[in-house]
């Protein structure tokens, strides 16, 4: 008797050994990893815990999703989700015990709507499933290991529910794959359209062509009419300075493009070596830092006042060239002759925008681009050359020009008369 | 070529700061991501950080957690990355679109992009970041580190070591564009060979902390202000080697050719080595107590 009670003792105690670890490694069960999403559409709860366990609940615009599987859908802001924030808000700085105890003591708040109820339920359930499972799944493994014997019945339920869950799963994967490759094409086709309107005007037929074509030459009329009154400012102000950069820019041009060239060459170097040499010296750092924006403010001014004094060049010659409807020009109006020089400079521009109008002229529209650049960046070239070979108009520059015997002499430019009252 | 380089980042820099009000719409897009790792053994990780723009702050945590992060980026630019593949742990954000609005709100109302990461103290890591520009506010003391890169291209960054570090350093390094940069408590970093390339800027270094051994600090500087603080009590030398460059705070060092030495260098616990290679700015020495 006394034998028989020891040899059940023992086997107890050898069974407690044997169900020790299966219950020590599921109490083990930890979070290990915690991540919390929140956006104004995401609102999103991952764990992974050891032995590969996930959970994952999502809300992204209303859709709600429990371990990659759509719940169901909610409008965005509803109590649920509002709920759901509030949770994880709170979450946020928690770890282990205390996380899941706050997840495990979370409910859905009270009278929401059949559907929005049932996700609740199901998120929930999700949370429960996942973080009481450290303690009950212990039991569940050792309570079935001795009642599946007993209950066939209930396992051979459990076996045949499976093809259900099965197929009903498969379902689900199917619609929400169509689903989403219906959005995909969708989004496509759209970013498709954007992209075809962004980049051709031509796609958008002739009343997308007329819209462009009527845009851009507003466009460059207004930029001629804005250059023209700086031309006139510049003219009144600067007076003789810009007289002798324009005659410059007219008497030399190749010399001055060539200067030009080389200035516009050295910009970049010249900017850093005052930019070093100002910060040498203690006294100029506040001078470097100001250098850094001044130079280059001074150098579009530069080329500003170049191009302008290049379009008034052109405009007193279109004015001297005696065609009937230049006898309208006034020579003595500095507005009227930089604009018109402007007109001429970027009649490139302006005829390309027009005849852009018409189907089927982009190469011919190409072509008058880029007749337009070419105009623009020579004058542009000229007009900054002239200015720094004037230093800004303050100095005359001598020509070179050759005598009927081929010697060269040099001959200063003679100061040029400015007569603004030269047409009344 | 260093300049170059420079100006480059300052151009970007520029730029960006031109760009951020256009971004005011974007900031609607950010999402905050919180995630954390529990620490579950102690073998040493190299750890690597890239965050592209904004503001970053680094510091030691002591949960049971190898770090937590929490991370608020524009969901349309970035995505978050968190991974650990063996010893190895990458946190980060991705790229994901280009342009400058993704980055270029750092400095505008709170709304910008943020990387707050707290590192475990436990366990022994080589630690590299790699940041690209916002400010940067960094306290690796008490963590355990076996390595340290710190890499950024224009910021405003700070780095502390309030504690002295668990592990010994062979090599340090702090790669800096464009900076306004502060290195507090060196001496706690517990590294031999510190290596500070500088292009551009403003730098503070203080070599106050705890020295363990005797180390050397080579800066290689571009354009800027450099600013040391020396405790007393330390043996300091500084080997300069410099272009047009200015030295102040000199009258308590003794000269001898390019080089500068405190007048305990001899007696001193722990001598520090300073060599400055610099081309153009000011150098200023300030000993401290």
């Amino acid at each position: 008797m006394n034998r028989s009670r020891v040899h059940i003792g023992l086997f107890a105690i050898g069974f407690g050994f044997l169900l020790l670890p299966l219950t020590l490694s599921a109490q083990d069960r930890q979070i290990i990893t915690k991540q919390i999403t929140i956006g104004n559409s995401v609102a999103e709860l991952s764990l992974e815990f050891t032995g590969d366990g996930r959970l994952n609940v999502r809300f992204d615009d209303g859709v709600v999703q429990v371990d990659g599987q759509v719940a169901g859908r909610i409008d965005p802001g509803d109590r649920l989700e509002v709920a759901w924030r509030l949770l994880l808000e709170g979450v946020v700085t928690l770890e282990d015990g205390p996380l899941a105890e706050r997840l495990l003591a979370w409910s859905a708040p009270e009278g929401l709507a059949a559907e929005v109820d049932s996700i609740a339920q199901e998120i929930e359930q999700a949370l429960q499933g996942a973080l009481e499972s450290v303690d009950t799944q212990a039991q569940n493994e050792q309570v079935e290991v001795s009642v599946s014997i007993e209950t066939d019945g209930d396992v051979v339920g459990l076996l045949e529910r499976i093809p259900e869950q099965e197929s009903e799963i498969r379902n689900r994967i199917r619609v929400e794959l169509r689903e989403e490759i219906r959005e995909e094409i969708r989004e496509e086709i759209r970013e498709g359209v954007r992209w075809i309107a962004r980049s051709s005007g031509d796609s958008l037929g002739v009343g997308g062509n007329v819209f462009l074509g009527l845009f851009g030459l507003i466009g460059n009329l207004l930029l001629i009419a804005v250059l023209s009154l700086m031309g006139g400012v510049l003219v009144k102000l600067g007076g003789g300075h810009v007289d002798t950069i324009a005659e410059t820019a007219h008497r030399s041009p190749g010399r001055s493009a060539l200067v030009g060239l080389g200035g516009t060459l050295l910009l970049m170097p010249v900017w850093l070596l005052g930019f070093v040499g100002l910060l040498i010296s203690i006294i100029g750092i506040p001078l470097a830092i100001a250098w850094l924006p001044l130079f280059w403010l001074l150098v579009s001014m530069a080329f500003i006042t170049g191009f302008v004094s290049v379009a008034r060049s052109a405009g007193e010659w279109v004015a001297d060239s005696g065609f009937r409807w230049t006898d309208r020009i006034q020579k003595s109006n500095a507005i009227h002759t930089v604009f018109v020089g402007l007109f001429v400079l970027l009649s490139g521009f302006l005829i390309a925008d027009v005849i852009s109008i018409l189907p089927f002229s982009g190469f011919l529209t190409g072509v008058l681009i880029l007749i337009g650049c070419v105009v623009t960046v020579a004058a542009s070239q000229i007009g900054f050359g002239a200015v720094l070979l004037t230093m800004a108009g303050r100095r005359r520059v001598s020509r070179y020009t050759q005598n009927d015997t081929g010697v060269a002499d040099q001959e200063a430019d003679s100061p040029r008369e400015v007569n603004t009252d030269e047409d009344g | 070529m260093k300049m170059g380089r420079v100006l480059v980042l300052l151009g970007v820099n520029a730029l960006v700061a031109i760009l951020s009000p256009l971004d005011a719409a974007i900031v609607q897009n950010s999402q905050t991501v919180t995630t954390s790792q529990k620490l579950e053994d102690t073998d040493e990780k190299r750890v690597s950080i890239e965050f592209s723009a904004g503001r970053l702050a680094i510091r030691s945590i002591d949960e049971g957690l190898l770090y937590r992060l929490k991370l608020r980026y524009k969901k349309d630019y970035f995505k978050p990355v968190t991974d650990l593949s063996g010893n190895r742990l990458h946190l980060g954000v991705e790229r994901i679109r280009k342009g400058f609005s993704g980055i270029s709100n750092w400095n505008s109302s709170g709304g910008g992009n943020e990387f707050d990461l707290e590192l475990t103290r436990e366990v022994p890591m080589d630690l590299h970041i790699n940041f690209g520009a916002g400010s940067a506010e960094l306290d690796l003391g008490g963590l355990a580190l076996t390595g340290l890169e710190f890499n950024t291209g224009a910021s405003e960054s700070r780095i502390k070591v309030s504690a002295p570090n668990r592990e010994q350093i062979l090599k340090a390094q702090f790669n800096v564009g464009a900076a306004d940069f502060q290195l507090e408590q060196l001496g706690n970093l517990n590294a031999e060979d510190i290596e500070i390339n500088a292009g551009m800027g403003s730098f503070e270094i203080s070599l106050d902390g705890s020295w363990q051994r005797d180390a050397l600090i080579s800066i290689d500087m571009g354009v800027g202000s450099l600013e040391l603080h020396v405790p007393e009590d330390l043996g300091f030398q500084l080997l300069k080697n410099s272009f047009l460059t200015s030295l102040d705070g000199v009258r308590n060092l003794v000269k001898d050719g390019n080089a500068y030495y405190s007048l305990n260098w001899d007696e001193a616990d722990r001598n520090v080595t300073v060599d400055l290679d610099g081309a153009v700015g000011s150098v200023t020495v300030r000993l401290i107590r």
